[in-house]
């Protein structure tokens, strides 16, 4: 275990599902911090760039800008941020279009909390 | 000038250019329109397919005009030859109707021949799976993850919200209120139960 937190930043349209998320992983004491949050692709490249987080829980259908427009500008707005994608849609349809444009982890909406936390932590490379 | 079988048999050629060069044409504006050319293989085919065979049939019937420019007149005076042959005068007459004929139904199957319609189908699916996803798949998610948390009240609003998206999608997709007449019974007999198996 790190002393320092992990830094997220939550990016879903349905601000009931961000609420949950937060509640999910800040339940692990203070393992997990969410710096931020944003319901559109735009807001979460603006997001990454300002607060620079370890990690982006990055949906894929939202409106203004989706996951997949966004997920290539967060990582040039935030280069050290690992993007996780976590949505609805199997891993099977899109897991590899997001590898390809850079995402680290592909999460299933539908995971426990502790699926969620152990899953973020195999990213951080603290399991 | 003295009319000659090969005369039919260019001009038969000629009627299969512009028909199949017009359903290329469609198909490909609508690939364009829609920006499928990659997505869609199976229509950028079907447009390759006539395009390809729109130039074919252009460049059998050019062969037999040579003549008249002088060059090319031996490759022009085999063409003719050729396309004096009765039995592939017939086929090309033959293939000429099919293919104006095909050309004809655009109104009434537009799926077969209008660019756009062709993909309309698939694109009308990725919205209906987007709404799936946003309307249900979230809801879902969200409602589990809310029981996991202990947030009841919040699980329970979800899935409300859920099954009342859930049943509006389900009663757009079989139709809309004005075509009721259409759900007659035995339309709703299951083919596969709960879960995708066969029942």
């Amino acid at each position: 275990m790190t002393s320092r937190s992990v830094g997220v930043l939550l990016v879903d349209d349905v601000a009931g599902l961000r609420r949950l998320v937060r509640i999910a992983l800040e339940d692990d004491d203070t393992y997990f911090r969410i710096v931020a949050e944003a319901s559109n692709g735009l807001e979460a490249v603006e997001e990454a760039r300002k607060t620079r987080p370890d990690i982006v829980l990055l949906d894929v259908s939202m409106p203004v800008m989706d996951g997949l427009e966004a997920l290539p500008l967060i990582r040039e707005a935030s280069p050290r941020s690992k993007v996780i994608m976590f949505t609805g849609f199997s891993k099977e349809r899109l897991g590899s279009t997001t590898r390809d444009l850079g995402a680290v982890e592909y999460l299933e909406k539908g995971a426990t909390p502790i699926e969620l936390r152990r899953r973020l932590k195999e990213v951080m490379g603290h399991a | 000038m003295i009319p000659e079988w090969w005369m039919a048999t260019t001009l038969a050629n000629a009627v299969m250019v512009v028909a199949y060069g017009a359903i290329a044409y469609h198909i490909g504006s609508g690939l364009t329109g829609t920006r499928q050319w990659i997505a869609n293989p199976l229509a950028a085919a079907t447009a390759g397919i006539f395009g390809t065979c729109a130039i074919g049939h252009g460049i059998h019937a050019f062969h037999t005009l040579e003549p008249l420019f002088e060059a090319g007149a031996v490759v022009g005076v085999a063409a003719r030859a050729s396309f004096s042959d009765p039995v592939l005068l017939g086929w090309d007459v033959a293939t000429a109707a099919v293919a104006v004929w095909y050309w004809t139904l655009r109104g009434r199957f537009p799926i077969i021949v209008r660019g756009a319609a062709l993909f309309d189908d698939l694109q009308e699916r990725e919205r209906e799976a987007l709404v799936l996803n946003d309307n249900v798949v979230q809801g879902l998610a969200q409602a589990k993850l809310a029981l996991e948390v202990g947030a009841r009240d919040a699980a329970n609003e979800a899935l409300d919200r859920t099954v009342a998206a859930s049943r509006t999608i389900i009663s757009g997709l079989i139709g809309s209120p004005g075509s009721e007449a259409a759900l007659v019974p035995g339309e709703f007999r299951r083919k596969r139960a709960p879960g995708g198996h066969p029942p």
